[in-house]
């Protein structure tokens, strides 16, 4: 996409596993980018001795099994938020019909990428001026993480924000971009 | 009853809160801005297992399993940012015996000047529904499925249906080639009994042309210009002759000599004659398979057959090849040998192929050729209880092949009938049988042309009637097919009875009719050839 858009010195905006997917594609094409923004990163998701990446081995198990048999969770109610579009409730009713359930081809393969996925090595590599910005109480990624990630990337910073939750650009936009915006200006 | 109490069994006025909070049938719980829990009520207490003391300030995390920790970030947090509210979530939460219990909750905000300061949730024990719900996903899969597969089955029907179709319509095709093939054989057939019955009537017509014609050469006739009209007759008669007997082969009705043959021999013996006939472009190879049983068989028409094919191969081969002449037993179990004459030439296309055993048909063009040689080939393998196959592929050549039945031990030569009368001297008297009367005129001229004195009779019992009354030929001449007692019945009669030999004229080669051994003479005949016959029976000389 980078080369498709032609990008010399862009800013680059990740979320979750979207961040890393950024931090993977400045290393690969490091004079694309000026800057990396990631939002609630994480390199790696399962605990291991001397690592908090958030979920268990045990956890793990559970979770895979649990997409396989096709359940992460179910609410027609969260179909609006997706479309993101609150004036237009109708598109919402349409993907709720069809989305009130994960795919379960889509989820198992996401599921196991996400989770099976090991990037820790990949941080030192990664030499663009990057921001972390975690928050608290995320039940996906836990603050250790944050801070893990800033320890091995050359040229990181992070930035704890106020908002809780996986997806602060959903719950707190204004925090989100304000925070963007620092960094950058700098 | 005391004043201000309220009635028993009766519900009072006021409820307290916690009455209605603390045991209500569904879970109550209150979280922080930091995602602890720091209310719940005794149902929740009751459900997740954690006492009060233990649960208040643990993480919402600690309660859900990690796909519900998931999904409630991805799913339930942004819309309560952006609502205020998430209805109807069905999650799994973890209990402190590790058991999941599924719930339906609802989430709302709770909001203080415009932030959000906490959340309340409520959880309804889901377990019946989840296990009823997930019956109908299974449900509604297996449905999915068994749609697909029906869709395939359909599909599949479909193709078996067009393919049956196709099916059909080959064996259709299959059968009508092979009706096809029937009627061909009919018509071989028919043409068959049509071409013996006219070459039977011809035979007897030539029998008195040839015979006097014959006979009058014989005559010292003075006029030069006399002499030639009667040559050029008889040599007209004669090609009829020559073409009637091919008619009769073709109709498998030919006089046939069928004995046992050594068939590898007799066409190793040919080979110089084919390699002269074919000339010096074609190389002649013969072979035959060594343990080769002998077959039943016409020595001089095979010989006539195994040319007839060369001459076939050779023309085939304009610009040269080679022709195989093969004699090889046959598989195991057919009880035939395999006569073979295979070319490398032009070949025949289908169509032609198929009309090849036809008689008059010919590819060779006007003037050469009769187009009867294959015809004749035919007629006499099947007359032989053998068969003809041609096969053969343009530009390749062409293999014919002619299968014959094989004899275990060569049959013995059955004695001449006659030689108890072997004669000499005076050639005699001869009664001379033949319901035809101009054949019986010209047989009877021919016979008094080499020294008989000659009697007739119209039938066979006329024959006997005679015989009765006490004539005494030296010798019978009898023609076989005749109305009433045939001569070969009349010849044996007349064998046992007055041991007075009978030669038998046939046109109409009937092979059961007329018993081997016999002594025969094929119509139509020249003097020479009634000589001959006659001195073979009764070993008198007549060679004046």
């Amino acid at each position: 996409m980078f080369d498709a858009l032609n990008l010399e010195s862009a800013t680059f905006v990740g979320h979750s596993v979207g961040a890393m997917i950024g931090l993977l594609a400045a290393i690969q094409r490091p004079q694309c980018l000026s800057s990396l923004i990631m939002l609630c990163p994480s390199p790696y998701y399962v605990d291991e001795p001397g690592y908090v990446g958030g979920f268990t081995p045990t956890d793990l198990e559970e979770l895979l099994e649990v997409v396989d048999s096709n359940f992460l969770g179910w609410s027609r109610a969260t179909a609006p938020i997706i479309m993101g579009n609150p004036e237009r409730p109708e598109l919402g009713q349409a993907l709720g019909a069809s989305f009130c359930r994960t795919d379960p081809a889509i989820a198992k393969r996401f599921a196991r990428v996400t989770f099976l996925s090991d990037h820790r090595a990949d941080l030192p590599l990664c030499g663009t001026r990057s921001l972390v910005m975690q928050t608290r109480a995320d039940m996906i990624a836990p603050e250790e993480v944050g801070a893990y990630i800033v320890g091995r990337m050359p040229n990181a910073e992070l930035a704890l924000m106020d908002a809780t939750g996986h997806c602060p650009h959903m719950s707190a936009p204004a925090e989100t971009i304000a925070t963007i915006e620092r960094f950058l200006e700098r | 009853m005391p004043p201000g109490e309220p009635p028993p069994d009766t519900l009072p006025p006021e409820e307290t809160l916690a009455e209605l909070y603390d045991d209500a049938p569904c879970a109550y719980l209150t979280i922080d801005g930091d995602g602890r829990i720091i209310r719940a009520n005794n149902t929740a207490i009751g459900w997740i297992g954690i006492a009060r003391e233990a649960l208040i300030g643990l993480s919402l995390r600690t309660i859900m399993t990690p796909a519900a920790r998931i999904f409630f970030e991805t799913h339930v947090a942004p819309l309560l940012a952006t609502e205020g509210l998430a209805q109807q979530v069905a999650i799994d939460l973890k209990c402190s015996d590790g058991h999941r219990m599924p719930v339906l909750s609802d989430w709302r905000s709770v909001v203080r000047d415009g932030r959000t300061i906490g959340i309340r949730a409520m959880f309804v024990d889901a377990t019946d529904r989840r296990a009823y719900e997930r019956d109908l996903l299974a449900a509604r899969e297996r449905a999915e499925e068994t749609a697909a597969r029906l869709t395939a089955s359909e599909a599949e029907l479909r193709e078996l249906n067009e393919t049956l179709e196709r099916r059909v319509a080959e064996r259709t095709a299959d059968l009508e080639r092979a009706h096809e093939q029937l009627r061909q054989s009919q018509k071989l057939e028919a043409m068959g009994s049509l071409t013996g019955g006219v070459a039977h009537d011809f035979n007897n017509l030539l029998t008195p042309i040839l015979g006097l014609l014959d006979t009058l050469q014989r005559h010292h006739i003075s006029d030069n210009r006399e002499r030639q009209a009667i040559a050029g007759a008889l040599a007209s008669a004669e090609r009829a002759k020559t073409l009637v007997q091919r008619l009769l082969a073709f109709a498998r009705r030919q006089p046939l000599q069928a004995r046992a043959i050594d068939v590898g021999d007799l066409v190793g013996g040919m080979a110089e004659l084919v390699a002269s006939t074919s000339g010096p472009r074609i190389q002649v190879l013969v072979e035959r398979d060594p343990a080769l049983p002998h077959a039943l068989a016409d020595a001089n028409q095979i010989e006539m057959a195994v040319l007839n094919l060369a001459v076939n191969a050779r023309d085939a081969m304009p610009a040269g090849g080679t022709l195989t002449l093969g004699v090889y037993a046959e598989e195991s179990g057919s009880g035939m040998i395999r006569l073979v004459v295979a070319d490398t030439g032009m070949g025949m296309d289908r169509m032609t192929l198929e009309r090849a055993v036809e008689p008059f048909f010919s590819t060779k063009g006007i003037g050469k050729g009769t187009g009867l040689g294959l015809s004749m080939v035919h007629g006499l393998a099947a007359q032989l209880g053998g068969n003809l196959t041609l096969h053969s592929e343009p530009g390749r050549g062409t293999t014919v092949e002619l299968r014959l039945p094989a004899v275990d031990r060569p049959t013995p030569v059955l004695p001449a009938a006659s030689e108890a009368a072997v004669r000499c001297g005076a050639p005699g008297s001869a009664l001379l049988v033949d319901d035809e009367k101009l054949v019986r005129f010209a047989t009877a001229f021919m016979l008094k042309d080499l020294g008989f004195t000659v009697v007739e009779a119209d039938s066979a019992e006329a024959a006997i009637r005679m015989l009765e009354d006490g004539l005494r030929p030296n010798i019978v001449v009898s023609d076989h097919l005749m109305p009433g007692m045939s001569g070969t019945e009349l010849a044996f009669k007349v064998q046992e009875w007055l041991g007075i030999p009978t030669l038998i004229v046939s046109g109409y080669a009937d092979v059961e009719g007329v018993a081997a051994g016999l002594p025969r003479l094929s119509k139509p005949f020249r003097r020479k050839h009634l000589a001959e016959a006659l001195e073979r029976m009764s070993g008198i000389n007549l060679a004046a």
